[in-house]
């Protein structure tokens, strides 16, 4: 029940926050909170065996895969030319303007 | 129970969706795709768990490897 609770939280701040870095903010950190509570649910109701060894490594490639693809995300948001996100977000501080001439990407 | 969470997942899938539709850059619909195939990947799980039957676990490993490299390949096409 707490794994649906944070998947109702990740599906109410993408409807409702209009910035971009604000909804993947929501989309990194409720998705893995919630999908690693679920499986740790499921696992704590079937017991040790080979299902549960399964769902223990969907839990680890959850835990890395899904910081990786939010960072490649903003990272490409961030230099692309089209889009011109970081002009028409509330940024505060950005220091990464510095770089965006060197040609990173 | 598994019944109302499996529910609940597939109404906040389906309100993801909005997001996909009017999203107003693409880096939005990716975003908000990725999370709509990680609520799937939990779906199969929860089925897995409600039809009694293990072979479920192996489609939910492949399908999370496929959906990392999916997004990762759709991150660095559209960054450019």
């Amino acid at each position: 029940m707490n794994g649906a609770f944070f998947f109702l939280v990740t599906t109410i701040g993408m409807i409702r926050f209009e910035d971009f870095y604000t909804k993947l903010h929501i989309g990194s950190k409720c998705l893995t909170g919630g999908g690693i509570s679920v499986l740790l649910g499921v696992i704590c109701f079937k017991g040790l065996s080979l299902y549960s060894l399964k769902l223990s490594l969907i839990i680890v490639f959850l835990i890395i895969s899904n910081p990786v693809t939010s960072h490649a995300l903003a990272r490409a948001s961030y230099y692309s030319k089209s889009g011109s996100i970081a002009e028409r977000s509330h940024l505060i501080r950005d220091d990464l303007k510095e770089k965006k001439h060197g040609g990173l990407l | 129970m598994i019944e109302i969470i499996i529910i609940v997942i597939l109404l906040s899938a389906l309100l993801t969706f909005y997001r996909v539709i009017k999203g107003p850059t693409v880096f939005d619909r990716i975003a908000a795709a990725d999370s709509i195939g990680i609520m799937f990947l939990l779906i199969l799980v929860l089925l897995s768990l409600y039809f009694q039957r293990e072979i479920f676990i192996d489609v939910a490993i492949v399908y999370a490897l496929l959906l990392f490299v999916d997004v990762l390949i759709m991150a660095k096409f559209f960054g450019h």
